[in-house]
């Protein structure tokens, strides 16, 4: 852990000194309080004492976008300085929410309760998909999907992703629940113990499998895992769901699609390890993409990081973001992380835009007329059910 | 224990946070030309545009120098007595102290030709340069800028956003010295083209002409005459390092130091653009310049003046930047020559040329396309053995990071 935190520390200070103080960061900042100058930001990432005033709003509300990091004209990353800030607040987020805590294992016995009852809960809807959740026999296979906690999401996501395994006949094996917990989203909280812990059971998980490539439907996933694998100098290799179904895509009968479409890039996935253009690639073989005005590096961020801080500040970041879409002239919104997914839907069925992710859109493409098709047979959650129609039949 | 820093850039406030962190006590006294606080001199660029406020420039907070117990002197030293541990000021008076830190950076004297003292003559130096050079800017009317390298661009670029039409005179013939090498330059050549900028290579400043004391025109070396609002001055500065008579000194004035920042005088500290440290690895006194170095310069010789044992590494030197608006970044020995191996690759709007030793990244540079740059900079700290990588080190498209792990290392993202 102190490891961590030393190359964290000693980044900080090399950033510090560099900072030339032309404020681009700040000015390309969502969130940022437009009074905070860098040179006070400096001084408060510099000091031993935990934030406070602007600097502490600025740790709090900080969603880890990365808008601030490609618009520096010396290339510091800004974005973990205020991380620096995050791990020096006298408190986390106040909406660090407890589902959070919950994560991972090793808990409590009183949490271990809490988990069982979760998961207990959220069966009846899973069906299939429940037969994985923090499993403890796990076999080898090349192919591994990691879904964490994303498992549990309303948008049905993951079943679908199983479903297109299924079609492709692979043998995969997955590892999600609460127990297999990425460690993501405490990291972007500061609590950099409690990360670095899930990220190491995470990675105990992972050898038991001893696949060659891990396959991940959230952005936060992909990062933590593209990290523990660059840490641990393992062998597979994370990638995005995107990625894997680009490499897979000439193995489905793929129609193109008529409406025109947008993409709105996952912070994780195309500012920071630069590959939006995966995406766009699979698009573009799919139907007509059309871009938004902010895309590539300088689209905007679903906030999702942000826990709730700010709800108004959130709705409007949402909104004009849908807004965007629309804008375009697209009906429809692909995104490439669950997260981002859920975090649009609300102002997308409002306004008239459908947010659908990446997988969905490949499985709407897939031609229905020419023999078998991918069927989610995993697929049990009824908000999904109602996102996507009736499942279509099998057979031709 | 007295303190007396010499200059108030990124070199002289670093040192003081530094000797404040080591010792609370001490006196700290610091002299400056220009009666402002520290502030951020690379970003003149972005001040002159308007596009930062005056107290958005200062680089520390304003309560710092009380808190910090920093005491500003506006006045400029002219001399040093090592003997007496003293510094002479231009108001005559004599300061003692017991360490001193020589951190005044470097100045433009006006080019010996006619007309160079007319009013429309401009530096980009000081926060009153950038004030000046925005009041001047008429959008359609010409600047004629002299210079190619890190003076000069900036404010070609500033001049350019404020629509002025913009004839760059480069008498050394390549634009981005010293950093680039020819391909390098070729890259910023074109892009100044493209945006509308008249670059003369190798053609010189002959004479300033003025109507009623303002410049009104200028001839080139080359005879030509260019009718014109202003003149700039954007020659790169020479090293301030003359105070010292008794201290070794490099051909071009600047002060030689060890890796401790010490001169050979005892208890006399340099920094930043003042000065020259030693590199065991050129076997030569070398010039590690830009903002980054004169901050690390400054935080080692404030830690050592004050008790501390810390070391400048030149090897690990790194710079990030914009040439003109072309993003560079250029880190450890990236123009080293001998029994290094070079290889080098087009990028999407630029360059990357990496230098290798004995299996190991040494140096690099990053023209156009930034991606990956922290973690070339981290192989070359930790002195990563990168062999079977050359060619994947040029890319941008790799998972780069692995190339860290046999030193337990990662870079964050």
């Amino acid at each position: 852990m102190d490891a961590i935190r030393q190359t964290l520390k000693a980044e900080v200070e090399r950033g510090l000194a560099a900072c030339i103080g032309c404020n681009e960061c700040m000015r390309a900042c969502p969130v940022a309080d437009p009074t905070l100058r860098i040179a006070d930001l400096n001084f408060a990432t510099a000091s031993d004492a935990p934030p406070s005033g602007a600097a502490e709003r600025l740790a709090v509300e900080c969603f880890q976008c990365g808008l601030c990091v490609p618009v520096c004209p010396v290339g510091l990353e800004r974005d973990g300085m205020v991380l620096w800030l995050k791990t020096r607040m006298e408190k986390p987020p106040p909406q660090y929410i407890d589902d959070l805590k919950h994560k991972g294992s090793g808990q409590p016995v009183r949490r271990q309760v809490e988990v069982a009852l979760h998961n207990l809960r959220r069966r009846p809807r899973m069906k299939g998909l429940a037969a994985h959740v923090d499993k403890r026999d796990l076999k080898r296979a090349d192919t591994l999907f990691f879904f964490g906690c994303n498992i549990f999401s309303e948008t049905g996501l993951a079943a679908k992703v199983l479903a297109l395994a299924d079609y492709l006949q692979l043998d995969y094996e997955v590892l999600g629940g609460l127990r297999s917990c990425c460690g993501w989203c405490h990291y972007l909280a500061g609590d950099l113990e409690r990360a670095e812990t899930l990220m190491e059971h995470v990675h105990g998980r992972i050898l038991k499998v001893a696949p060659k490539e891990v396959v991940t439907i959230g952005a936060e996933c992909y990062t933590a895992l593209r990290r523990i694998a660059a840490v641990r100098g393992e062998r597979f290799t994370p990638v995005t769901c995107t990625t894997w179904i680009r490499s897979n895509l000439d193995r489905f009968p793929i129609r193109r699609l008529e409406d025109p479409f947008t993409f709105h890039d996952a912070c994780h996935v195309t500012r920071k390890m630069g590959e939006g253009e995966e995406a766009r690639r699979v698009l573009r073989q799919v139907g007509t993409l059309v871009e938004m005005e902010r895309h590539g590096d300088a689209g905007t961020c679903c906030g999702r990081h942000q826990f709730g801080v700010n709800p108004a500040q959130l709705e409007r970041i949402r909104r004009d973001r849908i807004q965007m879409a629309r804008e375009a002239g697209a009906t429809r919104m692909v995104v490439e992380c669950v997260r981002c997914l859920e975090a649009f839907a609300p102002a997308g069925a409002e306004l008239d835009v459908e947010v659908m992710d990446i997988v969905d859109l490949v499985y709407d493409a897939i031609r229905k007329d020419s023999g078998p098709v991918p069927r989610p047979v995993h697929f049990g959650s009824p908000v999904a059910s109602r996102r996507e129609g009736p499942v279509p039949a099998e057979g031709a | 224990m007295r303190y007396c820093l010499v200059g108030l850039g990124p070199a002289g406030a670093r040192a003081a946070e530094a000797i404040r962190a080591r010792d609370p006590g001490g006196e700290i006294t610091v002299f400056c030309d220009e009666a402002v606080p520290f502030y951020f001199r690379a970003s003149l660029p972005q001040y002159a545009l308007g596009r930062l406020r005056r107290d958005e420039m200062w680089a520390l907070p304003e309560p710092f120098y009380a808190q910090a117990r920093v005491e500003r002197v506006a006045a400029r030293v002219t001399g040093v007595d090592p003997g007496a541990r003293t510094v002479r000021t231009t108001d005559g008076g004599e300061h003692p102290y017991d360490r001193l830190l020589l951190a005044c950076g470097t100045g433009v004297a006006a080019p010996e030709v006619p007309g160079s003292d007319l009013d429309g003559v401009v530096r980009f130096r000081t926060l009153a340069d950038a004030e000046a050079v925005r009041a001047r800017c008429e959008p359609g009317a010409r600047a004629v800028i002299l210079g190619g390298g890190l003076g000069a661009l900036p404010l070609a670029w500033v001049a350019r956003r404020l629509e002025m039409k913009v004839t760059l005179l480069v008498p050394e013939g390549e634009v981005g010295a010293p950093w680039l090498d020819a391909r390098g330059s070729q890259i910023v050549y074109r892009r100044l083209v493209e945006d509308g900028v008249d670059v003369r290579l190798g053609e010189g400043l002959a004479a300033i002409e003025g109507e009623r004391g303002r410049v009104a025109a200028v001839r080139t070396s080359g005879g030509k005459g260019i009718a014109c609002r202003w003149v700039g001055l954007g020659l790169d500065g020479t090293p301030r390092g003359g105070l010292l008579e008794d201290a070794a000194e490099e051909p071009d004035g600047a002060l030689r130091v060890n890796a401790r920042m010490e001169t050979r005088l005892e208890g006399v500290y340099a920094a930043g653009d003042a000065c020259r440290v030693w590199d065991p690895d050129h076997d030569a006194y070398v010039h590690p310049t830009g903002w980054l170095a004169a901050s690390l310069q400054g935080r080692v010789a404030g830690e050592n003046m004050a008790g501390g044992s810390r070391a400048f590494a030149p090897a690990h030197y790194h710079h990030a930047g914009m040439v003109y608006d072309v993003p560079l970044v250029i880190m450890g020995r990236y123009d080293a020559g001998g029994d290094a191996e070079v290889t080098s690759a087009p990028s999407a709007d630029g360059y990357r040329r990496l230098v290798f030793q004995d299996g190991r990244l040494i140096g690099a540079t990053v023209l156009g396309d930034r991606r990956h740059a922290e973690v070339l900079r981290r192989a070359i700290e930790l002195g990563v053995d990168v062999r079977g990588y050359e060619l994947q080190l040029l890319r941008t498209d790799v998972d780069l990071n692995r190339l860290l792990r046999p030193a337990g290392e990662y870079h964050l993202y």
